[in-house]
């Protein structure tokens, strides 16, 4: 059942309960009170009716003692001017054995005299009797009359208070029709109203649950609602935020993994295709030295990629602890280890600058500072040099790398940094490259809040600028 | 009379590949490295079918397909991609066939010979020692003398001279020939390779290569 559903039912069952039984309570309790009062009224007349019966009766027997007296004479005679309607009430007199002595013309003897037993002076017994939707009010009253016990029974009909009870009854149940009527009315509208802004959410959601996440939820309304919706909303553009993220994250893995495939298949296919040709060609020696050759460099480039995907995957996954180093000592160390291939080359590498001290991971600079150097040596022509400058500032500290060797047309210089990208494919292959090193190279230095910037004119060389934020103390040595 | 075929791929150590297999089964080759260097190359068209790499340094294999298309030589692609547009793209242009790095050197040449059959149908003769084999015909001479084979035989022979001087394994000739849903054993080869060195004289050429299969040479 649906929540407006819910509430409009609900309160009509909770109207009409409460209403009713309100109701009931009410004409009832009125009801009670005019039958009350009547009775009351009644009790006083019985009261009054007594004494003045008894008074009169001594004075008759004072004024008429010549005549022998009779209670049955004297009672009916005294009492003819009372009782002469029902509606006013009748009397009838009876003795103990419950025999009348004297009775009103339109007296309704009652079927049963259960307010006749146990009667004494001091108790008055009244009872409500109905039959034939007559309802009548009797008092029975045991008294002394000139030393006589004598019952003076009283009756008077009150279906009129019943007859006004209905009358009442039937009124309430037509208000209460007319106001359910009124109320369903418009408690339809206000639990529709009520609930609306619930479809409403319910609506966006679904949409957002389909996949479209920019859609957000619109309410005019200034309840708990609007902020219900404003926080909604806060949270769809949150996950649309996250999902655009995470889309862009997952289409450059994408990129990624099909570039590495590719780079991986090349060599697959040379290596695959080598062996097999050895297996299963008839044995010629040229064939076969050229065969395991191109086996032996290929598997080679493939460790080579091997190794430079652990680095990027290493620089990628490092939790990294930057801590003050000296950039000086660990690029003069870096050189250091491509002392062999430098002397191979022919190629002079010159550092200058000051002693820096940096907040730097020292492995992650070692392996940004080799591939930049690396990328540098291949660029260069044998006998050339390259020049590593330091330049210390008060807020950045650059490092520049600069070789005299091919240069970079300017056409790739944006997209130098994407991995698995080469300008020069043939050249990149003799020296086993894949194109990841200045991938590594940018993430190192991302980590290291640094930019990686490249100058780069074609035949005479380019310069890698690295900048660092410097230390708020950089000492300069 | 030997078809020329030009293999434009960059890659050098593929490229040679190429070329060993498919001059070992007695095509005549050319080798191009760079996109840009075979439209020189196709002012003179003397090629019988092209081999061409999608990823070019220069111009692209897609690109260099419409320079191809008025000369109406075949072109099956070699792609290291194999993402289905990619395929499609490439057929749609119009190459004959396409065949997805690393790829076995045998689908190659299989894949090589059906273009070929495809553009040049009469060829049908095919020679070796003192045999002669006429595949449409299904007829096998030693020297005039024709010489009964039974299907499959006739099958084998033939796949076993167009790939002359390679191994074949015995799960890619029962393959080729008794194609894939043939549950048999590859005993079945061996059966059928002992009644073609008899009846053709043929014990010495049809060399079994141990733990691969069997090698016809010259």
């Amino acid at each position: 059942m649906k929540l407006w559903q819910k509430i409009y039912l609900f309160s009509m069952l909770l109207l009409i309960f409460t209403l009713n039984i309100s109701g009931f309570l009410l004409v009832q309790r009125f009801h009670n009170h005019l039958i009350k009062v009547e009775v009351d009224k009644c009790l006083t007349q019985q009261q009054r009716v007594l004494s003045e019966l008894s008074f009169n009766t001594n004075l008759m027997m004072k004024y008429s003692s010549s005549i022998p007296f009779s209670l049955e004479r004297s009672i009916s005679s005294l009492m003819s001017p009372y009782g002469n309607s029902l509606t006013d009430g009748v009397y009838q007199i009876l003795d103990t054995q419950h025999n009348v002595i004297y009775t009103d013309t339109f007296f309704p003897v009652p079927a049963s005299h259960k307010e006749l037993e146990n009667l004494s002076t001091d108790i008055t017994n009244y009872i409500i009797r109905s039959s034939n939707h007559q309802y009548y009010l009797y008092i029975a009253q045991l008294s002394e009359i000139h030393h006589t016990p004598i019952i003076l029974y009283y009756a008077k009909d009150l279906s009129s208070l019943y007859a006004e009870k209905h009358h009442y009854y039937n009124f309430f149940i037509k208000l209460d029709i007319i106001i359910c009527c009124v109320f369903a009315f418009f408690m339809f509208f206000i639990s529709r109203l009520i609930t609306n802004p619930i479809s409403t959410l319910i609506t966006s959601t679904k949409q957002i649950s389909l996949g479209k996440y920019s859609e957000r939820v619109i309410l005019h309304s200034n309840d708990e609602f609007k902020i219900l919706a404003e926080h909604f909303n806060s949270m769809a553009q949150t996950v649309e935020d996250k999902i655009k993220d995470l889309e862009l994250s997952n289409e450059n893995k994408e990129t990624f993994i099909h570039n590495f495939t590719h780079e991986l298949k090349t060599p697959l296919t040379s290596i695959i295709g080598y062996a097999n040709l050895m297996r299963s060609a008839k044995y010629n020696e040229a064939i076969f030295i050229q065969a395991t050759d191109y086996i032996y460099t290929e598997g080679k480039r493939l460790e080579q990629m091997a190794f430079k995907m652990m680095d990027l995957i290493y620089a990628d996954t490092q939790k990294i602890q930057l801590v003050p180093k000296d950039l000086l000592k660990i690029i003069i160390d870096t050189k250091a280890s491509f002392e062999p291939k430098l002397h191979e080359h022919e190629i002079e590498v010159n550092i200058q600058g000051p002693s820096t001290i940096l907040m730097l991971d020292e492995i992650l600079i070692h392996m940004l500072i080799s591939n930049l150097l690396e990328n540098a040596i291949k660029a260069s022509s044998p006998c050339s040099s390259i020049e590593i400058t330091i330049l210390p500032d008060t807020q950045t500290t650059t490092l520049s790398i600069r070789d005299h060797g091919i240069g970079i047309p300017a056409e790739h210089l944006s997209q130098l940094c994407d991995a698995f990208y080469v300008v020069d494919k043939a050249r990149s292959r003799a020296y086993n490259g894949a194109g990841i090193g200045l991938s590594i190279c940018q993430k190192i230095a991302t980590l290291h809040h640094a930019t990686l910037a490249i100058e780069s004119q074609p035949g005479e060389g380019t310069t890698l600028l690295l900048t660092f934020p410097s230390m708020c103390s950089s000492s300069l040595v | 009379m030997n078809k020329h075929i030009l293999i434009v791929e960059d890659d050098p150590a593929i490229s040679n590949l190429i070329k060993i297999h498919l001059n070992m089964v007695g095509y005549e080759t050319t080798q191009i490295f760079n996109g840009l260097e075979v439209l020189t190359a196709l002012k003179n068209p003397i090629f019988d079918l092209i081999l061409l790499d999608v990823m070019l340094p220069g111009l692209d294999g897609f690109s260099l397909l419409n320079h191809i298309k008025p000369l109406h030589i075949p072109v099956i692609f070699l792609t290291a991609k194999n993402a289905i547009t990619d395929k499609v793209m490439g057929l749609q242009s119009g190459a004959e066939d396409y065949i997805v790095k690393p790829f076995e050197a045998v689908e190659l040449l299989a894949r090589i010979e059906v273009v070929l059959r495809r553009y040049t149908p009469n060829d049908s003769i095919l020679h070796f020692k003192h045999l002669t084999i006429d595949e449409d015909k299904r007829i096998v001479k030693n020297q005039e003398q024709i010489i009964e084979l039974t299907l499959k035989e006739f099958d084998l022979l033939v796949l076993l001279i167009k790939n002359k001087d390679m191994a074949l394994s015995r799960e890619y000739l029962l393959e080729r020939i008794w194609g894939y849903e043939y549950m048999g054993e590859t005993r079945t080869i061996d059966t059928h390779i002992q009644k073609l060195r008899k009846k053709l004289d043929l014990t010495d050429a049809i060399k079994t290569i141990y733990k691969i299969g069997y090698r016809l040479e010259e």
